[in-house]
């Protein structure tokens, strides 16, 4: 498989003429169409433009009109695609020489001629004057005293076609580095395997809800952290800080996520196919993914897609993806040259003098890892100068690039790290075989593998031990769908589990029995034990046995000859599903029922439990006799009957529903409260009270503040009703007569209805009479 | 719903009498078509009275359709398959009268 370019350019090619002025128009088609054109006016201009530029004879003529330079850039183009971003058109310009660095002495007195000749050296505005190369109409020329960066630029399709590409640019690190220790990398497979695990719990949760931006809510990030755990920055600052949002932000990136207005789901069969790709295409888009990821960045995790008004809360978007563009610009070069180790603080500097004119600049300061290079430590006593910038560069911008050489591209297998040998152990890297595969695309090519494909070993004890090192991500991951993850560790050797849960899920999920045993068998280094082949084939065995159908059509009755369905019973059949087939057939005369819509409302029911069906159909008639008694005139509900209904499991929940579903005008709020305490034997307390009542508010609060009075109320209902221990009676009559309350021994009681419950009223000190606080369940 | 005379003479009691008690047979009155329903099929009568006896899977049963065929109570499906799933069952869940 050839992989393209890494970096190649995936955006639509616009051109829309009718954007510049006519002064631009008439010398782009003083070059395009001759040179009278420039007397035309605009739209003859226009015309002249659209038609030769569509003419493939004059593209041949045009290109080869060009000088060396010139053609050198359109190589550019031609390598990375029609479009080209200014940072990478810029680093790539000076990088090969097509330009010289511009001048920087701006004290000398000779540097506005300098500058001056230097621009006149530039092939690139010429070639935009000739509509050659072609910008966005706002995009601006970013161009100052100390930088000079070009805006991004797309090569006339009409000549991409005659455009042999620029040939790779090769890395040379300025200081070589011998051998590293303490080295390691990830395989493909253990990418695939995270990323599956992380899609996986996706699909268990089905949907989920996102926040701005779309990345998962709070709730959807904890529940993958906890059903995933991927080790993070937390426990290793070597580790991607919040792995699991990382995962999803590259699942969303390579558009594997459907994002909706409320909740989100997890495009399977677009994972499958990204997973049934060979190891370097899946890496390609991890990359590319990566490039274009704003809400997850490196060496900080999840961002809010937002900036803060005072304090920055993130590296902003675009300065971000023009960094990484540049670090994998960077990394295209070494996958091109001989493999070696490289000094982290080697590379990056490097990586600024090559990238200077574009140069990799936005404001962040708090990094999972921070390599603490010695230069960036020192970066106060520089005085003015390169080195200073270099210096704060290497404590700042280049932290962030070293958390993403270091941490997010090993996390991906493309990167191996490693600790330098010699007195100080400097941390350093280099590519993987899928590293210099993918960066090194196209030229660099995947050494054809010896085909084995064995793996794994299964053990008796159902453990399948998986060696990740010689397994691509779409057998680790076809093994994941029937055996369960027992191991946590990022190691290239893992666990998994046949469970009888987990086989059960590949089945469900289309797999075969056959399947699951040919996939063992062909990738296991020993043969299948005869007991696993065995309880594999009784689990499957056991789902064979029992069958949820679903959404089936059910005929009760006599069929007649021409309908054709299996007996279940000698007078229940198992029709064919499709509902235009029975229409078709015409049950005419037949009670239709459909179980997804809502039965009729057909019984008539009082207070007391008493119920009337207007219908016999077998669902209502079976219901009833699930809940009710047969009488003379119908069905009587009794704690009885529904004692019966809760043995047979039935909740008070399901109960009432029941009774909602079919009882016309619903239930009375009576019988509602008799069900539940037939069902959960809700009690109330029933006794004989002292009460008291008093009508003036401010002997109200005053006896309910009251020392004297407090320890003899044995509660209050608000606002006049005061309860009286029995054994108090007497001495709360003495203390209100010798405080000179006329004392009443006839009580005029309200209604009931009237009496009101403002437990706000009363002091917290005393017991109150509370409304009930179980909110009654809608029908 | 007849018992062998072994049966009766032994005490035994049959699957069938079983079932009787725990999910009666569905007798309906008049000729109806079931849409969107859902059944249960297992390969045993035996499997049948295990799932009737549970009350957490029997909540969701209507009636027998026959010895190895139950009724869902509408609009349970879904509950179903998760009753079944924590009972430790591993249900085929089939869409229609498919395979």
């Amino acid at each position: 498989m050839k992989l393209g370019h890494v970096l190649e350019s995936s955006l639509p090619v616009k051109i829309d003429l009718h954007l510049y002025g006519s002064t631009e128009l008439k010398r782009a088609a003083r070059f395009w169409a001759g040179k009278e054109a420039y007397y035309f006016a605009k739209e003859k201009c226009l015309a002249a433009l659209t038609r030769t530029m569509a003419d493939g004879d004059i593209a041949r003529r045009v290109l080869a009109g060009l000088t060396e330079k010139e053609r050198q850039v359109l190589g550019i183009f031609a390598r990375y695609g029609p479009t080209v971003s200014g940072g990478l058109l810029t680093a790539e310009l000076y990088t090969r020489g097509i330009i010289p660095p511009p001048p920087k002495n701006l004290a000398s007195d000779s540097y506005y001629q300098a500058q001056r000749e230097w621009r006149d050296r530039d092939p690139v505005p010429g070639l935009r004057e000739k509509l050659i190369l072609v910008s966005s109409y706002y995009d601006s020329y970013y161009s100052s005293y100390d930088r000079h960066r070009y805006p991004q630029l797309t090569l006339h399709p009409t000549l991409a076609q005659g455009v042999a590409p620029a040939p790779p640019i090769t890395w040379h690190a300025s200081h070589a580095c011998a051998e590293a220790v303490s080295t390691g990398h990830r395989s493909s497979a253990q990418v695939g395997l995270d990323l599956w695990r992380v899609a996986e719990v996706l699909r268990s949760m089905g949907t989920w809800q996102t926040v701005k931006g779309d990345s998962p809510a709070k709730a959807a990030r904890a529940r993958l952290r906890k059903e995933v755990g991927l080790r993070d920055a937390e426990k290793d600052p070597m580790s991607p800080p919040d792995a699991e949002s990382f995962y999803y932000e590259l699942l969303h990136s390579m558009d594997l996520l459907k994002i909706g207005d409320k909740r989100s789901w997890i495009h399977q069969e677009a994972l499958e196919r990204h997973l049934q790709q060979p190891p370097a295409g899946q890496a390609r888009q991890w990359v590319r993914a990566w490039l274009h990821m704003p809400l997850w960045q490196d060496g900080i995790g999840v961002v809010p897609d937002r900036d803060g008004q005072y304090d920055s809360v993130r590296i902003e978007p675009s300065g971000l993806a023009n960094a990484r563009e540049l670090l994998a610009w960077a990394l295209c070069g070494v996958a091109h040259a001989p493999s070696c180790w490289l000094h982290l603080e080697t590379f990056l500097r490097d990586l600024w003098q090559k990238t200077r004119e574009t140069e990799i600049n936005f404001y962040w300061w708090n990094y999972s890892w921070d390599p603490e290079f010695e230069m960036g430590k020192k970066r106060e006593q520089y005085p003015a100068g390169d080195q200073r910038m270099l210096a704060f560069w290497l404590a700042a911008e280049a932290v962030w690039a070293a958390n993403a050489v270091m941490v997010t591209l090993p996390t991906l297998g493309l990167v191996e790290r490693g600790q330098a040998t010699g007195k100080d152990a400097h941390p350093c890297f280099r590519l993987t075989e899928l590293g210099r595969v993918v960066f090194g695309a196209p030229e660099v090519e995947a050494a054809p593998k010896p085909v084995d494909g064995r793996f794994l070993t299964v053990q008796p004890n159902l453990e399948v031990v998986a060696y990740l090192d010689s397994a691509d991500a779409r057998q680790v991951c076809t093994l994941s769908r029937f055996a369960a993850s027992a191991s946590r560790a990022d190691s290239p050797v893992q666990t998994f589990e046949l469970r009888r849960d987990s086989l059960y899920r590949a089945l469900e999920s289309g797999m075969t029995l056959k399947e699951v045993r040919a996939f063992l068998a062909e990738h296991g280094k020993t043969e299948l034990p005869a007991n696993v082949e065995r309880i594999l084939s009784e689990w499957a065995g056991r789902r064979e046995s029992l069958v949820l159908r679903t959404k089936t059509v059910l005929a009760l009755g006599p069929l007649d000859s021409q309908t054709r369905g299996r007996a279940l019973n000698n007078n229940v059949f198992l029709l064919p599903s499709s509902t235009a087939k029975i229409v078709a057939l015409g049950f005419s005369g037949w009670t239709i029922l459909d179980h997804e819509g809502k039965p009729e409302r057909t019984w008539t029911t009082d207070e007391l439990g008493s119920v009337v069906p207007d219908s016999r159909t077998s669902i209502s008639q079976l219901r009833l006799a699930r809940i009710a008694d047969r009488t003379t005139t119908g069905w009587q509900i009794t704690a009885q009957s529904l004692g019966r209904a809760r043995q047979s499991g039935m909740t008070s929940e399901q109960i009432l529903a029941w009774l909602g579903d079919h009882v016309k005008g619903g239930v009375p709020p009576l019988l509602e409260v008799a069900v539940r305490n037939w069902t959960s034997r809700q009690g109330v307390q029933l006794r004989q009270v002292q009460m008291l009542r008093i009508l003036q508010p401010q002997a109200q609060q005053a006896l309910l503040h009251s020392p004297t009075f407090r320890p003899l109320l044995a509660g209050h209902i608000p606002p006049e009703w005061f309860l009286i221990h029995d054994d108090h009676l007497s001495e709360v009559r003495r203390l209100l007569e010798t405080l000179g309350f006329a004392i009443a021994e006839s009580m005029d009681a309200p209604l009931v209805g009237a009496i009101q419950n403002p437990a706000k009223d009363s002091s917290p000190a005393l017991p109150r009479i509370k409304p009930d606080r179980k909110r009654r369940r809608e029908p | 719903m007849s018992r062998s005379a072994g049966e009766e003479q032994g005490g035994m009691r049959s699957s069938t009498d079983i079932l009787d008690s725990l999910l009666p047979l569905l007798q309906p009155e008049g000729r109806e078509l079931h849409l969107n329903a859902a059944i249960v099929e297992v390969a045993e009568p035996a499997q049948l009275v295990e799932l009737a006896a549970n009350p957490r899977i029997r909540r969701f049963l209507m009636a027998r359709l026959s010895e190895t065929v139950a009724l869902v109570d509408p609009g349970h499906a879904g509950e179903i398959e998760a009753a079944l799933l924590a009972a430790g069952h591993t249900p085929k869940v089939l869409t229609g009268d498919g395979e």
